[in-house]
């Protein structure tokens, strides 16, 4: 074994966080520490290392020697030596005022060898990265988040050490890239005979590179298993509610509720914008960013219609200039038979409300949930007899009245996001435009929520546009899927269709990198 | 980076004239002009000096006079010093202000540099809230209050520099010096504490230790250069201070610099002096924003990008 | 800390307003017979004079508090100025945006890159010395980093979804300034004023120390100073007393100051609404 932890225990500022965690780790063999926000994982992986605030008890024997409770002088050189380790976020974890090649000199240096240009060259061809002379001269802003990921893998394995420490090392990045870095890192640790320590949110996405898994939650072992059998067949309890909240692409196809007449019909959408004024100015194309081009699309009542697509698409914007809440450059937005003007009425803002992202965010943190959940109401709506209380619209989003009188950070994201919808719903909207709305969330709570969106769209009538990144999501409870790239529209059909036939080569790329 | 300066430069040109012209139509409106003295002049004599001084013209004139006279580098004959020209008087006052000024500046670096630095490298210790408090206490003492005192315990109880004026060697300029740095020091030092602190909590820090390097190594190779950022830009400020500063400090310590021609012009309504130092203030600020906007280059790559 | 400074500038205040009610003499007032007193001396005690005279006879007790309360008065009244201009122009650069905020912001640089202190002078020497003109002109200069402050803290509120929901609740610009950006700003805006008004003592007191500020017989601490350097080879005490009050002043407000603002912005750290997209 060359890691193993014994009865690991974290605490931080006498609150204990991880209890009693046992796992080994063999040559040339991925661990995965998975679970939600707040499990522990994190903590896990780096406070026997002494990188956090952790502090860890019980064993964690690297190479025959126990590394807990070592001195930092101590454990400075083992970690140098012996370890290598790869965090998350490649935008930061370089240092910004020196170069590559000086960043690639100092991670050999652990080792204590002096690396010729020949072996930094190999280095960084060694995790795929093209033209390495040009590269080792350039400076860490001058690369992509997945060049900058490939630099932190080759600094992490410069000094050939015996363990690799990976803290979420996919998840800052785009889709398409997820797939091929975690490859790299399995293929490194199987040529290298390195072990691996792997910290994931996203137990699907490491299905295919993790030998392991171990899920925890609240800092506690609730299942070890082979990876493709904890995503697959839990044996846990916990993890079976996790695995059936999470979508899935290979999951099987519900049928889609019946729809409605058409409510909106959005026609060539255009949204540019001109680039930030600058002083010495040329008037071109190049001072404008097409961020939606010619988008069309109709949404009945009662349908759910999903535009997935990575970041950048343009699909936030889209969802903002329909909802009337961003800038419309060209096109036209018909509700029923009536053009909605440029500049939105009450009437026409109370036909269709937002959700947003960031729950917390979406609700501003001096106002207690009753006068929040109330304002749509208060500019919106001249005859208030129709209209459901603050405490009615709580229940509806299941919450309880004693929510009322509390403040924004009282809440947790999921009753952060139920205020929102019921803010939302309390106007009577017919339309609700999510942006990425469960994205935020731990899979339990995007799951549950999801669910009272579709209860709602049941006994309202509600129709509902999504944005979102995760196709899977969109494949489980939509019945119209857009795909968006550069902000373009191209493709757009009923999920049963798309998933049979996709039209367009992105959406093929998106069904190919979703899990 | 050389088009960010030379955008700066050329940003530089209308601020310069907008100073230029405001301050010359606030002195040309003043109530009471430099003739206007405790002895009335016949209005016979007035007109003829007003005359001769050019101040009978119509304003307009006399600024485009005043603005085409300072791009050649001519600001005029002084109204008090009448042997004086404002450009002999600049040329024997700058020299004596820069001097202190740099030489204050550069203390004021050498102190708050290692301040921040001790303050950071043992942040939440005793040490560094001592420290932080000094800072304070600096940023909070005035230059009028310090200098006077600073004379009092020295120069009067221990008698070891001069009261006031300059001597032969060095020892003249240490009390002036003194306390001209003292509220930059603390303001450096507050910001490199400060700029450290984010620095030593970033992403890249705790990749470095993970590298097991020493802290030490950390500290001086990968945390300070970005570190010093807030207080590169602070030059521009601290310049102002240096200028504010040294006013004082010349009247107090009896200097024949800058600052104490501009006094004696401001109380006097000596405008082409006043005028004439207020451009220089201003074209010095512009430079040592400048200046700034080249150390952040060198400081952080992503700066000459941008 | 915080506490102690703010009880400190309280009593100062406090001190400033009503003690020269039990004093025999006016700050003004002349003692044609107690010229010069030292403070240890018993005849300046018997005539009333408890930190001595200066050298026309007048008190220096009554003298230093009516300095404070001038320097308190006028700092106060020209930070709000500062404070009222910064908040109005920062609020609409920030939320209006484009080119509108732009050019107000390069309006705020271009300023910065002024030598204020000297532009202050000039108006002082044009427009004559008074005390509005003081805080006028002090206030106008100080609300530079107001802006530039409130303008950043309106552009991330601005950003956040809560303020897109307002919009979709159909409220105008209006409301939604006065409702949810002002409500979300005043934390900082009351720090950077505390962390004002001590700038403005301190520019106060210069401009009087240079002679240009307050003129007799008004006093401020600023001219104390000055009298006092010109003395302190005689009396010490004429340039410790005035000096130490207004470093004292100056200190416990930039203390508060920071505290309170390192606690809003802690707080902001710690809120999980605070920088979140």
């Amino acid at each position: 074994m060359i890691y193993s932890a014994r009865n690991l225990s974290i605490e931080i500022d006498s609150t204990a966080l991880v209890h009693d965690v046992n796992f080994d780790i063999a040559a040339g063999k991925i661990l995965a520490l998975a679970g939600a926000s707040g499990s522990g994982k994190t903590l896990t992986c780096l406070s026997p290392f002494g990188l956090n605030a952790g502090q860890a008890s019980g064993s964690a024997i690297l190479l025959g020697q126990d590394i807990i409770g070592l001195s930092e002088h101590i454990l400075s050189p083992i970690r140098a030596r012996d370890v290598g380790f790869i965090f998350q976020q490649p935008l930061t974890a370089l240092t910004p005022h020196l170069n590559i090649a000086a960043h690639l000199t100092e991670a050999s240096m652990q080792a204590g060898i002096s690396p010729s240009h020949e072996s930094l060259i190999s280095m960084l061809e060694r995790v795929g990265l093209s033209r390495p002379a040009d590269k080792l001269r350039q400076y860490p802003h001058q690369l992509s988040g997945g060049e900058r990921q490939r630099i932190c893998i080759a600094m992490g394995i410069a000094h050939n050490p015996k363990l690799l420490v990976a803290d979420e090392p996919t998840s800052a990045l785009d889709a398409e890239l997820r797939r091929d870095i975690m490859l790299l890192l399995r293929d490194i640790c199987r040529e290298e005979n390195m072990a691996m320590l792997l910290v994931s949110h996203d137990l699907a996405s490491i299905e295919s590179s993790a030998d392991d898994a171990i899920l925890l939650q609240k800092g506690r072992i609730e299942e070890v298993s082979p990876t493709r059998l904890l995503v697959q067949k839990p044996k846990s309890e916990y993890g079976a509610r996790l695995m059936a909240a999470t979508p899935r692409m290979d999951e099987k196809l519900s049928p889609s509720p019946p729809v409605g007449d058409t409510l909106l019909n959005a026609r060539d959408i255009c949204v540019n914008f001109s680039r930030p004024f600058q002083f010495f100015r040329n008037k071109s194309e190049d001072n404008m960013v097409r961020a939606v081009r010619n988008v069309s699309l109709t949404i009945a009542q009662g349908e759910t219609l999903a535009i997935v697509g990575g970041s950048g698409s343009g699909k936030s914007t889209l969802a903002r200039a329909i909802a009337g809440l961003g800038p419309m450059s060209e096109g036209q937005i018909v509700w029923k038979d009536s053009v909605l003007p440029a500049k939105r009425s009450r009437e026409n803002r109370a036909l269709m409300q937002p959700v947003f992202q960031d729950p917390i965010a979406s609700l501003d943190p001096k106002w207690r949930v009753r006068n929040i959940i109330l304002e749509p109401q208060k500019y919106l709506l001249d005859d208030m007899s129709d209209i459901l209380s603050a405490e009615e619209l709580l229940m509806e989003v299941g919450l309880d009245s004693e929510f009322l009188d509390r403040l924004p950070a009282q809440l947790s994201g999921g009753q952060a996001q139920r205020v929102a919808i019921a803010r939302a719903l309390s106007v009577n909207p017919q339309l609700l435009i999510l942006d990425e709305a469960t994205s935020a969330l731990d899979p339990l709570a995007a799951h549950s929520i999801a669910q009272t969106l579709q209860n709602l769209q049941e006994k309202r009538g509600l129709a509902i546009m999504m944005v979102t990144h995760d196709l899977a999501l969109a494949r489980r409870i939509a019945h119209q899927i857009g795909v968006m790239k550069d902000g373009q529209l191209v493709d757009y059909q009923s999920k049963e269709s798309l998933f049979a036939n996709p039209q367009h080569e992105a959406t093929q790329a998106l069904i190919h990198n979703s899990h | 980076m050389l088009r960010l300066i030379l955008r700066r430069l050329w940003m530089a040109i209308p601020t310069l004239f907008a100073i230029i012209i405001i301050s010359f139509l606030l002195m040309r409106f003043a109530p009471g002009g430099p003739f206007d003295g405790e002895r009335p002049l016949s209005p016979e004599t007035k007109a003829a000096l007003e005359s001769s001084y050019g101040l009978d013209k119509p304003i307009w004139e006399q600024i485009m006079l005043y603005v085409g006279r300072i791009v050649q580098g001519d600001f005029g004959p002084s109204l008090i010093y009448r042997d004086f020209t404002v450009n002999e008087l600049i040329a024997q006052g700058l020299p004596i202000s820069l001097l202190i000024g740099g030489l204050a500046l550069v203390l004021a670096s050498v102190i708050g540099i290692s301040g921040g630095l001790i303050a950071a490298s043992k942040a939440g210790k005793a040490i560094d809230e001592i420290l932080m408090l000094l800072a304070t206490l600096l940023t909070a003492l005035p230059t009028f209050v310090t200098g006077p005192l600073l004379v009092l315990i020295f120069a009067f109880t221990l008698g070891w520099f001069p009261v006031s004026g300059m001597d032969e060697g060095i020892s003249w300029l240490v009390l002036p010096v003194i306390a001209l740095s003292l509220p930059i020091a603390g303001a450096i030092m507050k910001l490199v504490r400060a700029g450290l602190a984010v620095q030593l909590s970033q992403d890249h820090l705790r990749s470095a230790k993970a590298r097991g390097l020493s802290p030490v190594n950390r500290l001086f190779r990968h945390a300070l250069r970005p570190a010093l950022v807030p207080a590169a830009s602070y030059l521009g400020p601290a310049a102002a201070g240096l200028l504010t500063g040294a006013v004082v400090i010349e009247t107090i310590f009896g200097l024949p610099g800058l600052g104490r021609y501009f006094v004696q012009g401001a109380l006097n309504r000596d405008y082409p002096l006043v005028l004439g130092v207020v451009t220089l203030y201003a074209g010095l600020i512009i430079a040592f924003n400048l200046l700034a906007d080249i150390i952040y280059g060198w400081l952080d790559p992503r700066m000459r990008d941008s | 800390m915080m506490r102690i400074s703010i009880i400190l500038v309280a009593i100062m205040a406090a001190l400033a307003v009503f003690l020269p009610f039990l004093l025999p003499w006016d700050y003004a007032q002349i003692d044609w017979d107690g010229v010069n007193l030292d403070m240890t001396s018993t005849e300046a005690w018997q005539r009333g004079h408890y930190l001595g005279s200066d050298d026309i006879g007048r008190d220096r007790l009554a003298r230093i508090l009516a300095g404070t309360r001038i320097t308190m008065s006028v700092a106060l009244a020209a930070a709000s100025v500062a404070m009222i201009i910064g908040i109005a122009w920062g609020v609409i650069a920030g939320w209006v945006g484009g080119r509108t905020e732009d050019i107000m912001m390069r309006i705020v640089d271009a300023l910065y890159a002024l030598p204020f202190m000297f532009i202050v002078i000039v108006l002082m020497v044009v427009f004559g010395r008074s005390i509005l003109l003081v805080f006028i002109g002090i206030g106008a200069v100080e609300w530079l980093t107001m802006a530039r402050v409130v303008r950043g803290e309106v552009k991330a509120i601005k950003s956040r979804p809560f303020i897109l929901a307002a919009k979709a609740s159909g409220a105008s610009s209006i409301s939604i300034i006065l409702r949810h950006i002002l409500p979300n700003i005043m934390g900082v805006a009351i720090a950077y004023l505390m962390l004002t008004v001590p700038q403005v003592v301190m520019v106060e007191s210069f401009l009087s120390f240079l002679g240009l500020g307050v003129q007799e017989p008004m006093t401020s601490l600023g001219i104390l100073v000055n009298e006092g350097a010109a003395q302190m080879e005689i009396n010490p005490a004429a340039l410790l007393l005035p000096g130490g009050v207004l470093i004292l002043l100056i200190i416990s407000l930039t203390i508060a100051g920071e505290r309170l603002r390192d606690r809003i912005n802690a707080g902001a750290i710690k809120n999980p609404n605070a920088g979140a997209s």
